[in-house]
């Protein structure tokens, strides 16, 4: 008799603690009469992202029909939380990320087609860039909204340069301009050098990527099929990133943080995106942006694009709620733009509040660059060949060169099976 | 019955949220299944993809290197810890609370601490190496170094336990073994070799396997670190398991790594085992 007393309070434990489980999965929205609250979620925890989040607290304040709720979580985690969140049923409204790997979200079949919605909200598609605009689409639909687009490009130390006896006022354009800077900005006792080229960080191939293009050079095939790396175009481009460490000896070896060596004068020049901008500004820095020299026959530049997508609720309110958060924030890109983001709004790019603002004189030179701009490429297996912050055959290789343990021309034949073979799977 | 109920607490969160995880990903590991839609059933063809992958043998060599790395430090120094503040000595309670605290600190900390100070440009380990006139070491983006560096700060990190563990052990050997030994003629080290070593019987049996198990399956660390870099030098099987898992969306690959992740711990292990006459 006294054990089965006890083994109903082992019971009622276990039911009791149940629901609790149970119920904590079940999102609390109320079906009262007020805003349509949606969620968003982004990636951005650095400066910029609180400027994202506070364009949200103005909206909110400034109309009654929807709430934004936002939620910040650094990218090594946003995505594994974005899938797992659609997969029980309860997905953001919105997200914004970057654009290359809308392609793998669009094949796990979460995100909605926003041809119809856009043009309800008013947005006008044609006022972001070509590339922006193309990567956007897939399988003949639309499927996020530019935000802005990210070029890297040159930023240097004025302070250092008039030091070496160079004119600020005229920063390198070509490869023999930008030797010679890099030459005279480095100090032979190793206490400075000219240029940080990413090496062992996380940015890997951003700049090498530009000076494939300059060189008409390859990487992946147009159709995203075939890795095409190991040709002898992109080789010279990886042999230069090489060379300015091992035989112009004015970047240093085993670079790990770039970013770090430009803000404590170790460096003086740096290829590096604008969300440094206000950074650098921050730290006291006295610095300018221009954009990047062209080494070999043609411009070109890396670039990447924050935009936005949503997920499918099956809510037609909330993604119209949504849509509607969206046109604001493009309305008001201007605000984005001084957290150290170029607008992808035309509109917003060619106003006169925008180009008289502080930080117009710094975000010029990566505009510049848009035409020229190549972005990563869009394809399903974007993140598992692009992604920076773990050993893919990108990343394993292009250390290796760096770091003087492979040949150019043998870490591409690497890197193409390698990649190949993710493109195969 | 009183007793499994104050278990229950215990054994409802290791049931829902270990055991059965686990279990469910050795059925994982034969699929095919990215967590969104149903998985589709694959048979070995996971475990076939991993194993011809070279990224996965890199990996699992940096693995047993960083556990040869760590685990005799871990223990002979844990050990030796242990021994030195079992001593009389003045502040001996500050000194083990020095070396235990380390364990306190989570992983992350840990790896932001070591980044810092093996920094290449501004780190104090390289200051102090110039100042005896070594020569200044790349140490995390270095192609040789990279690996012993993080068996270093890992070391740090989980000394202290070990070092804790042996202390318990050392209060159970009886005084009276020791002047026996001392009466026979037997200097400090063959009272350390003889008594103490062999006294230790059941915290080796604990301590050793623990260590392994702990460096197979070392993760947080070396990803603050390194990232697994440079160029795959310190890439290790449970950054693979991640990387596939959980930046590629490959759950029955990761699944596959991680059922042989646990079968060579197994391995090893039951070998260590056998050879305390435990098992």
């Amino acid at each position: 008799m006294k054990l089965s007393v006890r083994s109903r309070i082992l019971w009622l434990c276990v039911l009791l603690t149940f629901p609790a489980f149970l119920v904590s999965g079940v999102p609390t929205r109320s079906a009262a009469a007020g805003p349509v609250v949606i969620s968003y979620w982004h990636g951005l925890t650095g400066p910029d992202g609180k400027y994202l989040t506070s364009m949200a607290e103005q909206f909110n304040k400034e109309q009654g029909g929807v709430h934004v709720n936002v939620s910040v979580y650094p990218w090594d985690v946003f995505f594994d939380k974005w899938v797992a969140a659609a997969a029980a049923g309860n997905p953001p409204d919105l997200v914004t990320y970057h654009i290359n790997e809308m392609p793998q979200y669009q094949e796990k079949g979460i995100l909605v087609p926003l041809d119809d919605l856009v043009k309800e909200a008013g947005i006008d598609m044609n006022a972001f860039p070509a590339v922006a605009f193309q990567a956007a689409h897939r399988q003949g639909k639309l499927w996020g909204v530019p935000l802005d687009i990210h070029p890297i490009a040159l930023y240097y130390n004025v302070a250092l340069v008039q030091a070496a006896g160079l004119d600020p006022n005229k920063p390198p354009t070509n490869r023999a301009e930008f030797l010679l800077w890099a030459k005279k900005l480095t100090k032979p006792d190793g206490s400075q050098y000219g240029v940080a080229m990413p090496g062992t960080n996380v940015d890997t191939f951003r700049v090498w990527w530009g000076w494939i293009y300059q060189n008409g050079g390859r990487f992946i095939s147009d159709d995203g099929k075939t890795a095409v790396m190991d040709n002898p175009k992109t080789a010279e481009a990886l042999q230069f990133a090489a060379d300015l460490i091992s035989k112009y000896k004015v970047a240093p070896p085993g670079e790990s943080d770039p970013d770090a060596d430009f803000k404590s004068q170790k460096v003086a020049m740096e290829f590096q995106g604008p969300w440094w901008i206000t950074g650098y500004l921050d730290a006291g820095l006295n610095f300018r942006t221009a954009p990047q020299p062209v080494i070999f026959s043609q411009p070109g530049v890396w670039a990447s694009d924050h935009f936005f997508s949503l997920s499918e609720t099956n809510d037609a309110k909330r993604k119209m709620a949504a849509i509607t958060f969206v046109k604001w924030v493009e309305d008001h890109a201007l605000l984005w733009s001084q957290a150290g983001q170029v607008p992808a709004n035309e509109h917003v790019r060619s106003s006169e509040a925008y180009q008289k603002s502080k930080l117009y004189p710094y975000l010029r030179g990566f505009q510049a660059e848009i035409p020229y701009a190549h972005l990563t490429p869009s394809i399903v297996q974007s993140t598992e060949i692009f992604a920076e912050n773990v050993q893919t055959p990108l990343v394993v290789n292009y250390q290796a060169v760096m770091l003087n343990k492979k040949s150019a021309s043998q870490a591409l034949k690497d890197m193409q099976k390698g990649i190949q073979s993710v493109l195969n799977r | 019955m009183t007793a499994y109920l104050f278990l229950a607490p215990y054994l409802l969160v290791f049931l829902l949220f270990l055991l059965l995880p686990a279990l469910a990903s050795v059925g994982v590991s034969f699929t095919r299944w990215g967590i969104l839609g149903t998985p589709r059933w694959l048979g070995v063809q996971n475990y076939r993809t991993i194993l011809t992958d070279a990224m996965f043998w890199k990996a699992f060599r940096n693995t047993l290197y960083f556990t040869l790395l760590t685990v005799p430090p871990l223990v002979a120094g844990g050990l030796g810890l242990a021994v030195l503040f079992n001593q009389p000595l003045r502040g001996r309670v500050l000194a083990r609370t020095v070396v235990f605290v380390p364990y306190a600190i989570m992983v992350t900390v840990v790896g932001m601490l070591w980044s810092w100070m093996f920094n290449s440009n501004f780190g104090f380990v390289n200051f102090y190496m110039q100042a005896v006139g070594l020569p200044k070491v790349a140490w995390l983006t270095d192609a040789v170094w990279a690996m012993p560096a993080v068996a270093i700060s890992t070391v740090w990190w989980q000394i202290g336990t070990n070092m804790v563990i042996y202390l318990a052990g050392l209060q159970e050997i009886p005084a009276e073994l020791y002047e026996a030994a001392r009466v026979d003629g037997s200097g400090i080290w063959k009272s350390f070799l003889y008594v103490t070593v062999p006294g230790l019987y059941l915290m080796h049996v604990f301590v050793i396997p623990l260590s392994v198990i702990a460096s197979l399956r070392a993760f947080g660390q070396i990803l603050v670190m390194t990232h697994g870099g440079p160029f795959g030098q310190t890439y290790t099987l449970v950054q693979h398991l991640y990387a596939t898992g959980w930046v590629n969306f490959r759950m029955g690959e990761a699944s596959a790594v991680g059922v042989v992740l646990l079968l060579v711990t197994l391995l090893l292990t039951v070998v260590q085992l056998r050879y305390f006459r435990a098992i």
